[in-house]
């Protein structure tokens, strides 16, 4: 009885003694990532293509303005996804006409037709994707 | 004969009634096994399953349990709903301060750090040791984010348990200038005197460096064709593109700024993490 | 002691005999030898809760996972129910119904096929086929249920087909007549009526009509396709650029620098607004196919 009584009066002890708003170490590490600034994903790539003259011009061109010039410029784009992506794309999927696309891009980036165009809602930014030519 | 038959039947029978059926606590039992083991994304189901069909009766663990998984799965918005009815069905009062505690991670990793505030200042004002230098924690982390560093440092120095953990936790807080650094409006009004001149106090001078050449070149370029051709020239041609890297410059200047503040906030906040851990 | 012996429970074998004893004297049970051992064997199991992963339970579960919207754990639950029992027809409806709402038209097309690849489809599955198969854009495979429906009325057939018809958007390219199809005759919802009486109402703007404006004027063409803004800016553009060439042009003769780049500009934006203007003539009538299409998925897609 006396062994009996010992034992249960241990066994409620150690329940207690189970500290359950005991902070760990662990916990506190958890919040580790809590004031990082978010990062900043570019969504193009700035990789040279050296396949043909024309691709090498291309891709050279975009990666320097994109490097040296546009990484200067505050103002951003109106469209999602910018001009300089636009038109690298553009031309990559409809040739010579890209060309022209891009150029008529150009013309239409000015926001002053809102009623056009829907929402990107990560950038909040005018939608206008590439799109394949169909003639 | 006839005895030993239907007792044989009888017995047959009775095995049917013990075929292997998954119970209500059984699926408990899984899913408590799943969550021990830190599966917590197999053992929502199961929990989810368990709750709906132990109705209308409520089981405040199950439901803590719950949003314990949501939590764990970035569904913070869900994981509130389930620990907000977590502690409304608990009974022990430990446990509802865990829960409110819990609710205040998921505010100040949504970065809302009233709603934080709201929930940490709901708790009662004399508590046990240990949830008082939690409670200091969590308000130093909500501080923090409410950008007030001396508040926060002062919470931060009560949540660590020993003289030399207060003591290293003080001189971070000592000089709460360098939470200020670098600023985004210093940075500004330089790269405007200046081009480039705010990015490099921000840190970034290959980026100033690039704004000054930049800059610098549009204003050459509008230079010669004043004296090639007119004023009228330079301004259709070059000044438009002056002006759109000029102000580029400054606006970038702000921003890394910003972006650098931002860092030096986090490695600072790091730092006061590693030293309320090791104490733990 | 006392509480204890008043409710302990005895459960006594005998050779002969069995018998269950509530307390002392608050209740007994003597029971016969062959219902006894009946009883005895069989209570545990009866005392057992029921198993909540068999048909009925997992089917009430799965309806509690549609009415909370979490359809694609609705989805696992129905393939248990049918897993469990795969004729149950009900189940089959309400996993084509988890896919449509979690956003997977072309799995649910593909389940009710491998379900009834052949022969006619009763209304529910015929209307179910008929919302994967729009909702996906598939017309050939929409044509194919509408025709093997059996459950459906011929003036049904009818306004899914209008609904079709104007889902799809070719009736843009067709002038006039051509844009009055059999089956609008027979068709009988008002809301589809009404929509279809709005397409006589539109005019398509030509591409070619576009290229040829701006081609004479840069920018007509924009603004003869409702896109008067960004018209005026292609001619201010082009305008300026060519303005600025036959300044340098006019000062410094063919030598002249400037005049060669703004020449090249204004070549330039004059080049692209000849394509910004037949791409706005297609936008125009693209928009307008949209519009009458979002309508038109507001009538057809139900819940």
């Amino acid at each position: 009885m006396k062994w009996r009584t010992i034992a249960s009066i241990f066994i409620i002890l150690q329940a207690f003694a189970c500290n359950l708003h005991s902070q760990t170490a662990d916990e506190v590490r958890s919040f580790s990532k809590l004031f990082k600034p978010a990062e900043n994903r570019p969504d193009y790539s700035l990789k040279i293509d050296p396949s043909n003259e024309f691709r090498l011009i291309l891709t050279g061109g975009f990666s320097f303005y994109k490097t040296f010039v546009s990484s200067q410029d505050g103002v951003k784009c109106t469209f999602y996804p910018s001009c300089s992506i636009y038109a690298l794309n553009t031309i990559k999927t409809n040739g010579l006409l890209g060309v022209l696309d891009a150029i008529d891009r150009l013309t239409r980036c000015n926001g002053i037709s809102p009623e056009k165009y829907h929402i990107h809602e990560p950038s909040l930014r005018f939608y206008d994707p590439v799109e394949k030519i169909r003639h | 004969m006839k005895q030993k038959v239907f007792f044989l039947l009888v017995s047959l029978i009775s095995l049917s009634a013990y075929s292997p059926a998954q119970t209500v606590g059984e699926t408990r039992a899984f899913a408590d096994s799943l969550y021990t083991a830190g599966h917590l994304d197999e053992a929502l189901p199961a929990y989810q399953r368990t709750a709906f069909f132990i109705r209308p009766a409520v089981d405040a663990e199950v439901l803590n349990r719950i949003a314990d998984c949501f939590y764990s799965g970035g569904d913070l918005e869900k994981a509130l709903e389930f620990y907000d009815h977590s502690y409304f069905a608990q009974t022990n009062d430990s446990i509802k301060k865990e829960v409110l505690f819990r609710k205040s991670a998921c505010y100040l990793r949504s970065h809302n750090y009233n709603f934080a505030l709201m929930e940490l200042l709901s708790l009662e004002d004399s508590l046990s040791p240990g949830f008082e230098r939690k409670r200091n924690f969590y308000l130093g982390m909500t501080w923090f984010g409410l950008e007030d560093f001396s508040k926060a440092g002062s919470y931060f120095e009560k949540a660590a348990e020993d003289s030399v953990s207060r003591q290293k936790i003080k001189a971070i807080f000592a000089d709460t200038r360098h939470f200020y650094r670098p600023n985004p409006k210093l940075a500004s009004w330089l790269s405007i005197i200046l081009p480039g001149a705010g990015q490099i106090y921000s840190g970034e001078i290959w980026s100033g460096i690039n704004s000054l050449l930049l800059t610098g070149f549009f204003v050459g370029l509008g230079f010669y064709i004043v004296t090639v051709t007119s004023p009228v020239d330079a301004l259709f041609t070059a000044l438009p593109w002056f002006q759109r890297y000029y102000q580029g410059g400054f606006q970038r200047a702000a921003d890394f700024a910003k972006n650098k503040r931002t860092e030096n906030r986090s490695k600072i906040f790091n730092e006061v993490l590693a030293v309320i851990a090791s104490t733990k | 002691m006392t509480l204890l012996k008043r409710f302990a429970i005895r459960i006594r074998l005998g050779r002969n005999y069995a018998s269950i004893q509530l307390g002392r004297n608050y209740a007994s049970l003597q029971l016969g030898r062959n219902y006894a051992s009946l009883l005895l064997l069989l209570l545990p199991g009866q005392v057992m809760s029921q198993n909540i992963y068999d048909g009925p339970h997992s089917r009430e579960f799965a309806q509690y996972l549609m009415q909370t919207h979490q359809f694609q754990l609705a989805n696992a639950e129905w393939e248990r129910v049918l897993f469990l029992n795969p004729g149950d027809t009900l189940a089959r409806l309400n996993q084509l119904k988890s896919f449509r709402f979690s956003q997977k038209p072309a799995e649910g097309w593909q389940k009710l096929n491998r379900w009834y690849p052949v022969g006619s489809l009763s209304r529910p599955f015929s209307l179910e086929g008929i919302q994967l198969t729009l909702i996906q854009g598939d017309y050939t495979s929409f044509h194919s249920v509408l025709e093997r429906s059996a459950g459906l009325t011929s003036t049904e057939k009818s306004n899914y087909q209008l609904g079709s018809w104007l889902l799809e958007g070719n009736w843009i390219n067709r002038p006039g007549k051509n844009r009055e199809p059999s089956f609008a005759i027979a068709a009988t919802d008002a809301r589809l009526l009404d929509l279809y009486t709005k397409t006589k109402n539109v005019h398509r703007k030509s591409p070619a009509a576009s290229v040829a404006l701006s081609a004479v004027v840069p920018g007509l063409g924009k603004i003869y396709s409702h896109d008067w803004k960004d018209g005026l800016l292609s001619l201010l553009f082009v305008a300026t650029n060519t303005w600025q060439s036959y300044r340098g042009f006019s000062k410094n003769g063919i030598s002249s620098v400037t005049g060669w780049i703004f020449g090249s500009l204004a070549i330039g934006f004059y080049s692209a607004n000849l394509f910004g203007s037949w791409k706005s003539a297609n936008i125009y009538n693209t928009k307008q196919v949209d519009l009458i299409r979002h309508e038109t998925e507001g009538v057809l897609f139900t819940r």
